[in-house]
């Protein structure tokens, strides 16, 4: 699964990432393998997504949540 | 002892360096580029002085937009006059997990270092128990703790600074494994440019491109070396994150305990976006906010502009009646002081939209904005927060383009710059209605829709539309700089801290009139001598013209009738008829030529240009100079001049025509290019000029 496939609400946690372009930013952002993260909301277009990880709140793009694969944990 | 200040986005790093240096700071650019660079200084607590530099918001020391890219020139720059002795890396003490790999970054690079854990008063409330003396001996690195909103922390930073200029203790030279294959080369690359160590030499290779102190030879240099190894920049990154990230991990868990706390920080803030980010209360509460600024630079602005225009009048006045009739004298009243007024007049509309922005910016609703507006903008090339521009573009475009400082992706903010003078501001509001009311009758549509209102309207929207395919064209055809993408930190909602937002208004106010203000008075100057000075004796020849033509008026009803023939006299009535056979495919004549040259000082001096063509003086009002204009006839025609196709000609010529000295001066100072403002002038006065022809022969 995709994190831009997660209902809000939802915590999954990452497994991998499928774009080395994107994936060093993410990386920086805190978005780490094994991390868990919440999704909390969308923006009122429904794009970007936002959601928490490691204390902090990280908006992005439908686009780049596509890149990232995910495990829903509860 | 020169300090640089370094940090994560969001982890009150201006405050710091705001806390720290109050207002002995400067506001200038990175040499070469846009971004904002602020030097201070600060008393130690021996009375030496400490310079410091805070160098922009940045996640790593691998760059992915223009901001993060200074900072590493910054630091690797061994030309820089700045070159910092030691390193202040400002981190969020919540964060620590994600904030130290910067800090990690920067140590690797030989500087010697302070960690500030800042924001710890909301760390602790959230749980953390950080051992500091256990985190400096882990890092090999004085570790202080500060919150800079309350200014707690900052004398015992100080003293470290202090402590670490009398002893600089180098930080261990550690080699990652993920450069371990790559020894050989790296050594090479540290021996070549004699560079401090192996992390040194590895930057350099990542980013030869881009280091703009590195000569082209440099570069051919690293371009063969990267094919020799078949060097993987963005791997071996990755790798080299995950490989710190590892280091951090167990760094963190032996110095920090988490306590579960009732207290989150972030609940507050989501709860708040619930509503702020809602399909329909995030786009009303969006709204207000805009009308709310726009009201301001609007309305409220009005106010103090008034009074600086009379106080610009008034000391006007004293001069000429107290100095002597010369050139001299004219040259400061007419010419220099004038300019000066309008500089000044802009004063009250940038403190108040920066005031704003700062407000939003400190909140952190502008990251919201962005988040609301990413997808409608992104269609046009733009970026979120260039809705912020484009709207007080509508009152004025002097300060939305400086709000584009805002938008961090440089070809955006660049798009944004260039587009903003589209929008139709308050400057053209006297040329529309004095327009509209000439040739749109005063009446009602089916009995609800009032025809003036609507052409005002449609003047209006056709700004912005035009500005929204112009960001369209732009960005198909500008290079492709920057990042694609939207990742962004939001950061929880604070209170604002009104020293930050003073601190911004005044910096913002000092760089508007001591930059773009230069430009303004000087081509004032040049107006006032083209409307003022003719050829040889011309002047005077009209002046005696006059008085022989009119024998018998007294000389008050004279004046007006000789300010006319000057300045139809003078080289700007030689260049409104020069250009009259250009305009005349626009329906122009070579009255309305010269209030096109005159305009450019502002241009709502259309207004006081006819008045005085047509004899009225300067105080001609609006209602005179339309029953003036409106009872002209067109010699050839026949037929009154002033038709719906001439006035609506005439506004679409004003709506997209760039004539505005105070934009062109303030595009100049934003891109640091007469390339852009001059491109603008070219490009929007032909399109200016072809909307305008399109108009009148559609109209007439």
């Amino acid at each position: 699964m995709q994190l831009h496939q997660v209902s809000i609400g939802k915590k999954a946690k990452i497994l991998e990432f499928q774009q080395r372009g994107v994936f060093l930013k993410l990386l920086e952002m805190g978005l780490l393998p094994n991390i868990t993260i919440e999704v909390l909301g969308k923006a009122p277009l429904g794009d970007p997504i936002y959601i928490s990880v490691q204390e902090t709140l990280i908006a992005l793009r439908k686009s780049e949540a596509q890149n990232i694969v995910v495990q829903i944990i509860e | 002892m020169k300090l640089a200040l370094i940090g994560n986005p969001n982890a009150g790093k201006t405050s710091l360096f705001n806390q720290l240096t109050g207002l002995n700071q400067k506001v200038a650019n990175f040499t070469g580029v846009t971004v904002e660079k602020k030097t201070g200084s600060f008393l130690l607590p021996n009375q030496s002085k400490a310079y410091i530099t805070d160098l922009p918001g940045t996640y790593s020391l691998y760059p992915k937009s223009d901001d993060e890219q200074v900072v590493l020139d910054f630091l690797l720059n061994p030309q820089n006059p700045e070159k910092p002795d030691a390193i202040l890396v400002v981190i969020d003490a919540s964060n620590l997990q994600r904030n130290l790999l910067l800090f990690l970054e920067v140590q690797s690079l030989g500087f010697p270092t302070i960690l500030v854990l800042n924001m710890i008063d909301i760390a602790q409330k959230s749980g953390w128990e950080i051992d500091t003396q256990k985190l400096a001996e882990r890092l090999q690195s004085p570790v202080v703790c500060t919150n800079s909103r309350s200014g707690e922390g900052i004398n015992e930073l100080k003293q470290k600074v202090l402590d670490l200029e009398k002893n600089k203790s180098i930080p261990p030279n550690i080699i990652l494994q993920t450069y371990a294959p790559l020894q050989n080369v790296l050594q090479e690359i540290r021996q070549k440019y004699q560079l401090p160590n192996i992390y040194w030499a590895n930057l350099y290779f990542h980013h030869y491109e881009k280091l703009s102190f590195l000569a082209e030879t440099d570069k051919q240099f690293f371009q063969k070396l990267e094919l020799k190894n078949s060097f993987q920049a963005l791997h071996l990154q990755a790798d080299e994150t995950l490989e710190r990230f590892r280091v951090i991990e167990k760094i963190v868990a032996e110095t920090t305990q988490k306590h579960e706390k009732a207290y989150n920080p972030q609940s507050i803030t989501r709860k708040i976006d619930k509503i702020l980010l809602h399909p329909l209360w995030g786009y009303g509460s969006f709204l207000m906010v805009l009308l709310l600024i726009f009201t301001a630079i609007f309305r409220w602005a009005e106010i103090p502009m008034e009074w600086i225009e009379q106080g610009t009048a008034h000391l006007q006045a004293f001069f000429r009646e107290n100095l002597p009739n010369h050139f001299i004298t004219n040259l400061w009243t007419e010419g220099i002081l004038a300019g000066i007024g309008s500089v000044v007049t802009f004063i009250p509309q940038i403190a108040l939209l920066f005031g704003f922005i700062a407000i939003l910016e400190e909140t952190g609703y502008m990251t919201r904005v962005m988040i609301m507006m990413d997808k409608i903008m992104r269609k046009f090339g733009l970026n979120g927060k260039s809705v912020v521009p484009l709207i007080s573009g509508a009152a004025c475009a002097i300060p939305a383009i400086m709000a584009t400082r805002n938008i961090d992706n440089p070809k955006e903010r660049l798009i944004t710059t260039l587009v903003v003078p589209l929008i139709s501001c308050s400057a053209r509001l006297p040329i529309y209605t004095v327009m509209i009311a000439l040739v749109i009758p005063d009446k009602m549509l089916w009995g609800i829709l009032h025809y003036q209102a609507l052409a005002l309207l449609a003047m209006y929207l056709l700004g912005l539309l035009m500005a929204m395919l112009a960001a369209k064209v732009l960005s198909r055809f500008l290079p492709f700089w920057g990042n694609d993408y939207f990742i962004v930190e939001m950061p929880t909602y604070k209170m604002p801290r009104w020293k930050n937002v003073i601190i911004t208004i005044y910096e913002k106010v000092k760089t508007f009139v001591f930059d773009a203000g230069k430009v303004i008075v000087v081509i004032s100057v040049i107006l006032w001598v083209l409307a003022s000075y003719g050829w040889g004796d011309s002047l005077e020849k009209a002046e005696s013209a006059i008085k022989k033509s009119y024998p018998t008026l007294s000389e008050e009803e004279l004046t007006p009738l000789i300010n006319s023939a000057k300045l139809e006299a003078s080289f700007a009535g030689n260049l409104g008829k020069a250009l009259e056979p250009i305009i005349e495919p626009l329906g122009f004549d070579w009255k309305i030529g010269i209030s096109l040259i005159t305009s450019f000082a502002a241009r709502e001096v259309f207004v006081a240009t006819m008045s005085v063509i047509y004899g009225l003086g300067e105080e001609g009002n609006e209602q005179s100079v339309r029953q003036k204009m409106a009872s002209e006839i067109n010699p050839q025609t026949g037929k009154p001049t002033y038709s719906v196709a001439v006035g609506f000609s005439l506004m679409v010529f004003y709506a997209f025509a760039m004539q505005c000295m105070s934009t062109f001066a303030v595009v100049w100072k934003e891109t640091r290019s007469w390339k852009y403002p001059l491109g603008q002038l070219v490009f929007f006065n032909i399109l200016a000029y072809l909307a305008s022809w399109i108009t009148y022969t559609i109209l007439r």
